[in-house]
């Protein structure tokens, strides 16, 4: 299906059950080199997250509609919960959250339009976690130095890059004069 | 492996580091067969470009031997001999496609900070500073080139290393400076440095039709260099006033173009270069714009400023009027190398151009710390130093 952008613009501005739509503080955005219709069914299967969403382990299907997310740190940081769709519109937008009693607060929405001039999709992407009382969001932006904002920017640069050129670019695990390295003395510095 | 490895301000030391291994799946290692020293490095030598750390390996001008390869390698072969790009480019996103690998979307996974900094990201750069992806350079041993088909330019059998080195960095920047300028037969560009990208420019100024090129620098080894390419020179210290020279030099209208291959650490004996100097000392100003503001006072009406030189942050009294009332064109920029390889090369297996007279100095990779001391403090004598490494 492929919608005009002002078709688009006026399914954006169409009312839906839930939160984030037009929270601006939360919403980050991009164009990906691919079609909408790419981009949504790329991000309506669970097992791409793990492929590109920073720190997200594993996810995994429970029922319609919902499923377990584990978000795991190289340190060994660790933490589950359960989500559900809110809404689901083919092609255009998907919103989410967590489970009541879940042991992290997550909801979130992300909308996929045409771009101008063939570029591509622009997907905004609106995300926020947190715990009742907020101790988790502290110790997670601590140990991360991410702030959920920082994280929904790194996470969509992440999806672009893997979907335009196959990896995510890194330079984790490269070398460099801060390992300790074997002793060795040229007797030049 | 050795590497040379930035420590702090002016200390470059030789570091036994690991071997690069491969990280991703586009990801070639490369066994380096000669690298340079860029009169950029010396910006990290002097600690002026941020978010440099302690044993970041340097070098973006680079070179060598194809020793393995990612499992989504299609274009390279193991033993293939390439020249590396400076720049990074993922090969695939908007701006890849449009050639402005310089640009890309995607290869610097420091791209947050650089958002944060200057609005949006560039493309990621070998061992320059985390601000662009902190990508371990290539005066080293071997290096790891991501996006190896993109980042790389496959030079035949039979051809020296020296002839072939600088399409990484100096000869397509000086070039695409002079493409910036817009030159059309007969114009008289003015070209502030006569250092190597300076002199690329010279070179890349005259291929492209200009008639006059004149070199303006205080180095006398650097002015008799750019005499040798056909150059007039103009030594700014024995000028009162620089204006008033080139105005003499170009009937009184300026030149068509002036590029700025000097950047952010510029000289000068003005009273505003003074000024640059000490705020930079004290860490209120982030650059010396002196050469710019020169450059765009200079011009001709309707003329364009080219610069290659680098800038990093916020530039003070620059003379914006000045270059609103003339009609002023400005063009600037890290160059989109891959776009210029292929080109070059074909100018230099047709003997065109040889970019190798720029090299004074050759070096083992064991004698690059006292290198980068001797590129710093003998700018007269030392021009370009290349690194034999295997």
């Amino acid at each position: 299906m492929e919608l005009s952008q002002v078709q688009n613009f006026e399914l954006a501005r169409a009312p839906i059950r839930n939160y984030f739509l037009d929270d601006k503080s939360h919403q980050v955005i991009t164009i990906v080199g691919k079609s909408p219709a790419e981009v949504y069914a790329f991000w309506t299967d669970l097992e791409n997250f793990p492929r590109f969403m920073k720190d997200i382990t594993e996810v995994t299907r429970v029922s319609e509609g919902k499923s377990h997310w584990v978000f795991q740190l190289k340190s060994g940081f660790k933490v589950e919960w359960d989500a559900e769709i809110v809404e689901k519109r083919e092609g255009i937008m998907l919103s989410w959250q967590s489970l009541p009693d879940s042991e992290v607060e997550t909801k979130g929405s992300v909308w996929f339009t045409s771009a101008p001039r063939k570029e591509g999709t622009i997907v905004s992407l609106s995300m926020d976690y947190s715990v009742p009382g907020g101790k988790l969001t502290e110790l997670l932006t601590k140990i991360t130095a991410e702030d959920p904002n920082s994280l929904s920017k790194i996470n969509l640069r992440r999806l672009k890059a893997y979907l335009e050129t196959g990896e995510i670019p890194t330079t984790e695990g490269q070398s460099s004069g801060r390992e300790e390295t074997p002793a060795y003395d040229f007797g030049l510095n | 492996m050795k590497a040379l490895c930035w420590q702090g301000k002016h200390d470059v030391q030789l570091k036994q580091v690991r071997d690069p291994a491969i990280l991703n799946p586009k990801d070639a290692i490369i066994k380096v067969t000669t690298a340079a020293i860029c009169g950029s490095d010396l910006h990290l030598y002097d600690g002026v470009i941020p978010l440099m750390e302690k044993g970041d390996i340097l070098g973006h001008e680079t070179m060598g031997e194809v020793v393995e390869i990612g499992s989504a390698v299609k274009r390279l072969n193991i033993g293939d001999r390439i020249v590396i790009p400076f720049n990074i480019g993922c090969g695939s996103c908007h701006h890849c496609n449009l050639e402005e690998y310089s640009a890309c979307d995607n290869s610097n996974p420091n791209a947050l900070m650089a958002e944060r900094l200057y609005g949006h990201s560039g493309a990621g750069l070998f061992g320059y500073s985390h601000l662009y992806g902190g990508y371990a350079g290539g005066q080293a041993e071997y290096i790891r080139v991501p996006f190896a088909d993109t980042n790389s330019l496959i030079i035949p059998a039979g051809i020296d290393d020296e002839k072939v080195l600088f399409l990484s960095d100096i000869f397509p920047t000086g070039y695409m400076a002079a493409e910036n300028c817009n030159i059309k037969q007969g114009d008289t560009v003015a070209i502030w440095g006569a250092g190597p990208v300076g002199q690329m420019a010279i070179r890349s100024a005259f291929m492209l039709g200009a008639e006059r090129v004149i070199s303006i620098d205080h180095y006398k080894g650097r002015l008799q260099m750019a005499r040798n390419i056909g150059a007039e020179t103009i030594n700014f210290e024995e000028e009162e006033e620089l204006f008033d020279e080139i105005e003499r030099r170009t009937g009184g209208h300026g030149p068509d173009a002036c590029i700025d291959a000097v950047g952010l650490e510029a000289h000068g004996n003005t009273f505003m270069a003074g000024l640059d100097r000490a705020k930079m000392a004290v860490k209120l100003g982030t650059d010396r714009p002196n050469v710019l503001r020169q450059a765009i006072q200079t011009c001709r009406k309707g003329g364009t400023v080219s610069v290659p030189g680098v800038y990093g942050g916020f530039l003070d009294k620059i003379p914006f009027g000045a270059a609103f009332g003339k009609g002023l064109t400005l063009k600037m920029g890290q160059t989109h190398t891959q776009k210029y390889m292929k080109p070059l090369l074909t100018r230099i297996l047709a003997d065109e151009v040889d970019p190798s007279f720029v090299i004074t100095h050759r070096i083992n990779i064991d004698d690059g710390p006292k290198a980068y001391k001797t590129f710093n403090n003998e700018k007269d004598d030392c021009i370009k130093v290349v690194i034999k490494m295997h």
